[in-house]
């Protein structure tokens, strides 16, 4: 796979990213409920968890913010660009990995946002990742 | 690859991992921070309970007990107050085999909405269980508009640690009217038609209606300790 294809799916993963997180942080100030395919109260009952902050910030806003941050290192030139790049990539999937796991076993609730939004930065760790390595 | 990219690579995503351990500690002493076990300031000993928005006790405990209540309703008082959870909460929570989330249900009238809307603010603050205890101890006629502001304030006075003026704002905020209605919608997804009602099965798992003939602790003292047995395998 060319880079330039590996550049392309990052940036597309990062727009995507960036969409969920801000339609997840427009809804929590906007005091909506996130719309779920199918109905049922999954992502209330998610954002609505003591688990939704982080230290007082809303972990969509956290998300959002680590997107642009990624959307950021594209801006940089050379492989520290590429290795902030793969590092923000990293810490998004990890910390996601462990909402989805809190999702799964802890708040017994499902919010398909967030599942989404573990999709989109899983892949883009891994793009980013393999861009970092060549 | 390299030799000195390999290393780059390795630091990366074990900075990576330590950034990510530190998230997780920062998430799981948050609720902490703001519950940790309330003081009991009613007829129940909460005490070292760990209570996190409508939960009491260990998140990892292996059985959930959901309980179905509204605030006005003399049977949930007496549940409440009569000796029934004080048991299940001595035996089971304090042991860390049970965990219990209440959800308030508001179908009496209005004094119900004004007091179940101050139990998910003080749940924000970890400290449902303490309102919803003191509110049962103090639970006036239906409907007589008892549950006013000074009532309410003075209950919440009564909760160490609570941050009163707080609770009385948080209480009119979308997050509180998203919690009962969520709470109506699983009420009505368990086909609850009366309080208390009850749903008992393993935590994270399927759980189950759980029918009691008496509201005294030798009721769920049986089929807590079948679901125990159970979870535990």
């Amino acid at each position: 796979m060319s880079d330039r294809t590996l550049a392309l799916a990052a940036g597309a993963l990062t727009v995507l990213g960036i969409g969920i997180a801000g339609y997840l942080t427009w809804v929590h100030y906007a005091e909506l409920s996130p719309v779920c395919v199918g109905g049922g109260g999954g992502c209330e009952r998610v954002q609505n968890s003591e688990y939704a902050e982080l230290a007082g910030v809303p972990v969509a806003v956290i998300g959002l913010l680590g997107y642009l941050a990624i959307a950021a290192s594209f801006a940089i030139r050379g492989s520290n660009g590429r290795l902030a790049g793969a590092f923000l990539g990293l810490v998004g999937a990890g910390f996601s990995a462990y909402l989805t796991y809190l999702e799964l076993f802890v708040i017994d609730a499902i919010c398909q946002w967030c599942v989404a939004n573990f999709a989109v930065i899983t892949a883009l760790a891994v793009v980013l990742f393999v861009r970092a390595a060549r | 690859m390299n030799p000195a990219r390999r290393n780059q690579l390795l630091a990366i995503a074990g900075f990576a991992l330590i950034i990510v351990v530190a998230l997780i500690v920062i998430s799981q002493s948050g609720g902490d921070d703001d519950g940790g076990g309330g003081s009991g300031a009613g007829g129940l000993s909460l005490a070292g309970i760990e209570q996190r928005g409508n939960a009491l006790g260990d998140p990892d405990a292996p059985l959930t007990m959901v309980e179905f209540a509204d605030l006005q309703c003399p049977f949930c008082a007496e549940f409440a107050t009569g000796g029934a959870l004080a048991g299940i909460v001595d035996e089971y929570v304090r042991a860390g085999d049970l965990r219990i989330e209440f959800e308030p249900l508001t179908f009496i009238g209005p004094d119900s909405v004004r007091a179940a809307r101050v139990a998910v603010a003080a749940g924000e603050q970890g400290r449902l269980w303490d309102f919803v205890d003191l509110f049962y101890e103090n639970q006036g006629p239906e409907n007589s508009g008892y549950a006013d502001d000074e009532f309410i304030t003075r209950l919440l006075e009564r909760i160490e640690g609570l941050d009163v003026d707080r609770v009385l704002a948080d209480r009119e905020e979308g997050s509180v009217t998203r919690a009962l209605e969520q709470a109506a919608r699983r009420a009505e997804d368990a086909g609850i038609d009366s309080t208390p009602s009850f749903l008992l099965g393993p935590t994270g798992g399927e759980l189950e209606p759980l029918a009691v003939d008496s509201l005294d602790f030798g009721a769920f003292e049986g089929p807590i300790e079948d679901a125990l047995a159970a979870a535990n395998g």
